[in-house]
């Protein structure tokens, strides 16, 4: 053959072989026109010069370490030349692809009919004769799964691991695998396909389209994935061309364009060369008229067409039968035949042989009628078949059919995809074009060519009556129920709409939705459609709503493909008050979109009000719901009336719990009326109750905070108060009237009537025992056992405060942790620093930003410092002189407490009163505190929020739309907020202790309530796992309720703050394991230690403690420590407040768990 | 004339009473706060007020810690739902609201309450420690006292 090479420089440089291929490949498909472009291929491809070479790399890979090894070119955006220079190579390699489609052919339909054996021989054919590929191999695993299942898959994997040097073939290999796991779902696959897809840059558009086929892609992406497949093997790149080239041709982005008529040229040149029904689909779309030579399975498609469209329908289920043997990757015999038989009421064969045919057969019968009990899995069946045939005409085929089954909208587009990878052009052909004129010349043209057909002539009656075109058209032998159908939607398509209504709704009427009558059933759907959308289109709201809701309940799939979106929207339009009054649209409104609150209450509220309802549950008082178990009254009450619904009720319920309690009622209710889904209601009601019940515990924990325990006091002081009193009344038997003359006289008490030094000495000596007794008493109550400043440590001082503020900032990563307790020095918070990094922030901005934050911090802490140490503390004469519980009193208050104190006659009375004395004082206190934390304390934290803002704003000035800033200005204002609520809620717990009912509790309920305190103290508590395992039955006395969940506070805690995970809870794993004997109960709480806590140190820890906790004669005198360990604490409570007996044990196990072994008496 | 002010954080809320007082004190301005949906959807339904400054984020019920991210929105949902005509300034610190695919930012916010709320909202009013708020809230009061703003 004689080549006529054009003589620019460009290309003698790159045939001659003085360039690098890499860049005379570039300059070529630059510069050279297409004529010049396919002269210089076609040479190089034939002569195999270097450049030749370079070009052929990787085209026909031997084995799969060869595949998508092709050399790279540069990428230089010219679609339309990569276009033809693809369609240059495939002319070249004609004979290859031909072979190649004839195999592909041979192998799919025998994959699909289960003849994996002449499957695996005719893979092996394209491998050896053709070439390896991707295709192939995403076969192989295909082939391998429906074969020897997911074992089998694996296997083979496993081989291909073996494979060296190409990671890219590794990868696919991979990929291919777990898209033909039968296994995955569509969601799994998506979600890990999806995620994988947003790392991998470039490649992306590539991967998706081996991931999940064809979309419409735009002419970026298109000249991406082009670009990528030049690695890959010849009929890798030849299924992705006619992929695109049909994509060109579909899209209305690509109308009338210049690329379109590249692919119309790319079509011409290859015609010619290659035997493909896709490309022949693709020249005839170009002509707008059909070829004239057909071949034996055209011929036998078009008679089953055609006794189709008469209703032959025997003839064409065996037609059928006898086609998909040879030809099981045309979907439209599967139409056919499945269609054929819903017209005869016949079931669909059994899938015995375990095809994927059969298998089809029986999801796309489903798919016609859905069934309610089925159709979910019939849906993910036909997924995952258009999944793994999505690199396949069949498979886009397949997913026009999903679309055309299970979709609201019609895609034309879609449409037009199936019929370009149809095997065989009928008159739906048509529809490829948007212009009626083109559909008649193409349906005349085929009519003429293919002789007289129905189905051709129901066509061009259809679209004579779209056209209002009145030629005559024979169409005796076609049933009038199909003709009938027909004319409706052409009357339709020519908006006659009043026409058309009544007989729609006559249709509709004589169809059967039920399943018995099948054909019945499939034509339900169809007219229900029309009806719904005719509904739309003429604004009738009310009828609409009735009719999608009332089959909504019928059959919610066949629901699914009504346009419930616009639905909703021309009624939010202007809902009418009759509207408004249905219970169809508060249902509606769920079914649009459950997730949105405010249009569900809205929905809700517009149809109480005008039903003159307060409530849900009142609706059963109205006539036409009494004693209703309607499926709308069920859907209404369990899916509409929902507690986040109800709280925004603000007519009627004035709190959660409120809201909580209605909902109750309304699961009661719903148990009684739908009592097939009893089990949901029971559990329903179960966890509001629990979750109530918990909210209480808290509530009544939070106002337990302030606690003391005057019986025990008492009986702690008895002996030497009794004592005491004892002399003081002896000394008081002198009976003789006093006054008070001088109060800073030593000498405070004279006679009134008879002045005697000896009588004075004596009522000073009553006075000092008085105050002695007094005094003595008053510091068992702030100081003993049982005494008030026990609960302030433990549930106040004890890091709760502190906690409480500084989570409101950690949460939004703006107080930083200090170096060490003692330390002052703040540790920079690791990931906001990452954060500047990335942002390119300089070290001087990060340290200015750091300085802040740590200013901030110690602002904060030493404002909860000076509350712990100064001011929640029980003053006296000697201690706390700022203490803010002020239990000190001065000689004048002692002087009228030994007045009143003499009108009292026995020591149960003066002890009655000194209790009223302090309980007088320690209210006063709490009323100060209460006002102290809702305003000095909220004000000075407001303060240094305000002068944080300030200080970030000032360091951000020069970049002040940084989103970094924007986002951390926003958490400030948060924060400021959130201060205040939390300042209020601490100031809450400054109450007198209540009188409260405890009732008794289960060892669940108290580790449950302990998480949820816990969660409230650290803010990633809630990552943490905490496993629980618990095999008591036993309650415990309810009043060493709040005592119990301390315990298990400070055991948390210690957990978060020892484990070596406080900056990263989700590494800490708290288990906590519960049993009984006949006199304990035996709790084991273990938790992980991180590398780089030191076990020695633990344990070296572990001995102190266990000797002081052991120590139970000065258990009092450690625990008056403040900031020492949670375990003296824990015995002081088991001893005193809980009051029984105990053990327990600290261990590190071989594990490095750290393990408390508590044994509590029952 | 009745003002009511639907705003959970006191410091906000002192911050605008105190604004308001000092600049239109002599117009006989009464201030009612209220802190969560609930109470302040119960107060508008009792009584009838001239102007509501409203913070977008607030509590479903009075003391609860969690603010419902767009309560604001909802306030202004069922004021027009009740029919009632009441101008309305959203009063806010944020520039970003919600999360994932409900975030919007303010402006967004400001184009959604306009378009959906016409007879009722006024315009969005950022609260910072800068004193800018004060004279865009300035005029808008002004506005609504003179009648030049109509609003219905």
């Amino acid at each position: 053959m004689r080549y006529i090479i054009p003589k620019q420089k460009y290309a003698i440089d790159l045939i001659l072989g003085r360039v690098n291929p890499i860049h005379g490949f570039r300059d070529l498909k630059i510069k050279a026109d297409f004529n010049d472009l396919e002269k210089i291929l076609d040479y190089i491809l034939n002569v195999k010069n270097a450049a030749g070479k370079y070009l052929v790399q990787g085209l026909f890979p031997s084995s799969y370490s060869e595949v998508y090894t092709g050399n790279k070119f540069t990428f230089v955006n010219t679609l339309e030349k990569d276009l033809i220079w693809n369609a240059i190579i495939f002319k070249n390699y004609a004979a290859a692809i031909n072979s190649f489609l004839d195999l592909k052919h041979q192998y799919e339909n025998a994959l699909i009919n289960a003849n994996f054996e002449l499957a695996n021989r005719t893979m092996e054919a394209i491998e050896n004769h053709v070439c390896y590929s991707l295709w192939s191999l995403e076969n192989r695993f295909i082939l391998e799964e429906q074969t020897k299942g997911l074992e089998g898959n694996k296997a083979l994997l496993n081989e291909t691991n073996n494979i060296t040097g190409n990671d890219a073939i590794l990868w696919f290999a991979e990929l291919f695998s777990f898209k033909a796991e039968k296994a995955v779902s569509k969601f799994q696959f998506e979600n890990r396909i999806n995620r994988m897809l947003e790392d991998i840059g470039d490649i992306e558009s590539y991967i998706a389209n081996k991931m999940y086929g064809c979309d419409f892609w735009d002419i970026n992406t298109i000249s991406e994935i082009l670009y990528f497949e030049n690695r890959a093997s010849l009929i890798d790149k030849y299924l992705t061309f006619i992929k695109i080239c049909q994509i060109i041709c579909v899209s209305d982005q690509f109308k009338d364009s210049k690329i379109l008529k590249v692919v119309q040229r790319c079509v011409k040149m290859l015609t010619p060369f290659i035997s493909d029904c896709l490309l022949a689909n693709l020249a005839v779309y170009f002509a707008n008229a059909e070829q004239t030579s057909s071949n034996s399975f055209d011929s036998a498609m078009r008679e089953i067409g055609h006794l189709y469209t008469i209703g032959q329908y025997e003839e064409v289920v065996q037609l059928c039968g006898q086609n998909l043997d040879h030809h099981a990757d045309c979907l439209e015999l599967y139409e056919y035949l499945v269609k054929s038989l819903l017209y005869l009421g016949q079931e669909c064969p059994d899938n015995r042989e375990g095809s994927i045919k059969n298998d089809l057969l029986r999801v796309m019968y489903q798919s016609y009628i859905k069934p309610q009990d089925v159709i979910i899995d019939a849906y993910y069946k036909l997924g995952f078949y258009a999944r793994i045939f999505n690199g396949t005409n069949f498979g886009i085929s397949l997913y026009s059919f999903m679309v055309n089954r299970f979709s609201i909208d019609k895609d034309d587009n879609i449409q037009k995809m199936s019929e370009l990878n149809s095997r065989h052009r009928s008159a739906r052909f048509c529809l490829l074009y948007d212009d009626v004129i083109k559909k008649h010349y193409y349906l005349f043209d085929y009519q003429t060519k293919h002789s007289d057909f129905a189905q051709t002539r129901l066509f061009i009656h259809y679209y004579n009556q779209v056209a209002k075109n009145g030629a005559l058209v024979f169409l005796k032998d076609i049933p009038d129920s199909r003709l009938e159908l027909y004319d409706v939607i052409a009357k339709i398509n020519n908006n006659e709409h009043l026409d058309v209504q009544q007989h729609l709704k006559k249709l509709y009427l004589s169809y059967n939705p039920n399943r018995e009558n099948k054909i019945s059933a499939y034509y339900y759907e169809r007219v229900l459609i029309l009806l719904f959308n005719l509904y739309i289109e003429t604004d009738q709201r009310d009828s609409c709503l009735e009719l999608y809701i009332s089959n909504y309940f019928e059959n919610e799939y066949l629901a699914r493909r009504l346009n419930r979106k616009r639905l909703f929207q021309i009624i939010q339009r202007d809902p009418t008050d009759g509207l408004k009054t249905k219970i169809g649209l508060p249902i509606l409104t769920h079914i649009y979109d459950p997730n949105n609150v405010t249009e569900l209450f809205t929905a809700c509220a517009n149809f109480l009000d005008l039903n003159s309802c307060n409530k849900p549950s009142e609706i059963f008082e109205l006539d036409r719901f009494k004693d209703s178990k309607s499926k709308e009254i069920v859907y209404f009450l369990r899916y509409v009336c929902t507690p986040a619904v109800m709280e925004s009720m603000y007519w009627v319920f004035t709190s959660f719990e409120e809201a909580n309690n209605e909902r109750i009622e309304i699961c009661n209710i719903l148990r009684k009326i739908d009592p097939s889904n009893d089990g949901v209601y029971v559990t329903e009601i179960s966890q509001i109750t629990q979750r109530n019940s918990l909210a209480q515990r808290i509530k009544i924990l939070d106002e337990s905070r302030i606690d003391f325990d005057l019986a025990n006091i008492r009986k702690s002081k008895k002996e030497l108060v009794s004592e005491n009193y004892k002399r003081y009344i002896e000394i008081g038997n002198f009976d003789f009237s006093y006054e008070v003359l001088d109060i800073n006289n030593s000498h405070f008490f004279v006679l009134n009537y008879e002045l005697s030094k000896i009588v004075a000495a004596k009522k000073n000596q009553m006075y000092s025992i008085l105050k002695d007794i007094f005094q003595d008493y008053r510091d068992e109550f702030a100081f003993g056992q049982h005494g008030l400043d026990s609960s302030l440590s433990t549930c106040i001082r004890h890091g709760k405060l502190q906690n409480h503020i500084r989570k409101v900032f950690e949460q939004y990563h703006l107080i930083n942790l200090k170096e060490n307790y003692n330390s002052h020095s703040y540790l920079p918070d690791e990931n906001i620093a990452k954060i500047f990094v990335e942002q390119g922030f300089d070290k001087r901005f990060i340290n200015g930003f750091n300085n802040i934050i740590s200013n901030f911090s110690k602002q904060v802490d030493d404002a909860i410092d000076e509350i712990n140490t100064s001011l929640i503390r029980i003053k006296t004469e000697k201690l706390n002189p700022k203490g803010m519980f002020d239990l000190s009193f001065n000689d004048q208050e002692m002087l009228s407490i030994f007045s009143e104190s003499k009108l009292l006659n026995s020591e149960e009375l003066l002890l009655d009163y000194f209790d009223k004395v302090l309980m007088i004082r320690i209210e006063k206190s709490l009323h100060l505190i209460q006002e102290y934390m809702t305003k000095q304390f909220k004000q000075q934290l407001v303060e240094y929020i305000n002068s944080l803002e300030s200080s970030v704003m000032k360091l951000f000035e020069k970049d002040n739309d940084n989103m970094f800033f924007l986002e951390i200005k926003q958490q400030i204002a948060n924060c400021r907020t959130l201060i205040q609520v939390e300042t209020n809620n601490i100031a809450k717990w400054f109450i007198l202790p209540k009188k409260q009912d405890f009732s008794d509790f289960t060892v669940q309920q108290l580790i449950e309530t302990s998480v949820a305190i816990s969660k409230k103290l650290y803010t990633s508590f809630d990552d943490c796992n905490v496993q629980i395992n618990n095999s008591t039955t036993c309650l415990v006395k309810g009043n060493t309720f709040s005592h119990f969940v301390e315990v298990f506070v400070l055991l948390f805690t210690n957990a978060v703050i020892h484990s070596g995970f406080s900056n990263d809870l989700k590494k800490l794993k708290i288990e906590v394991d519960v049993h009984e004997n006949e006199k304990f109960m035996i709790f084991t709480i273990c938790n992980n230690l991180s590398d780089e806590v030191d076990i020695d140190a633990v344990k070296h820890n572990i001995e102190q403690v266990e000797k002081k906790i052991c120590d139970s004669e000065n258990i009092g005198k450690y625990f008056r420590y403040e900031g020492g360990s949670g375990y003296v604490k824990i015995a002081k409570m088991l001893n005193y407040n809980i009051s029984t007996p105990w053990q327990m044990k600290l261990n590190v196990d071989q594990d490095r768990r750290y393990c408390v072994n508590l044994k509590v008496g029952k | 004339l009745n003002f009511i002010i639907i705003e959970d954080d006191e410091y906000k809320a002192g911050q605008l009473s105190s604004f308001i007082m000092d600049q239109f004190g002599n117009m006989n301005i009464g201030i009612q706060i209220k802190e969560s949906f609930q109470s302040g959807m119960r107060e508008i339904i009792k009584n009838q007020y001239d102007l509501l400054i409203l913070d977008m984020s607030i509590p479903t019920f009075d003391g609860a810690s969690k603010q419902k991210i767009y309560a604001g929105r909802d306030i202004l949902h069922e004021i027009k739902r009740k029919n009632i005509t009441i101008p309305t300034v959203v009063f806010t610190q944020y520039t970003i609201f919600g999360e994932g695919e409900d975030q919007k930012n303010a402006d967004q916010l400001d184009e959604i309450l306009a378009m959906n709320y016409p007879n009722n909202y006024l315009g969005i009013v950022y609260f910072s420690s800068a004193f800018l708020w004060q004279e865009k809230l300035g005029k808008i009061i002004r506005d609504v006292i003179s009648g030049a703003k109509t609003v219905g």
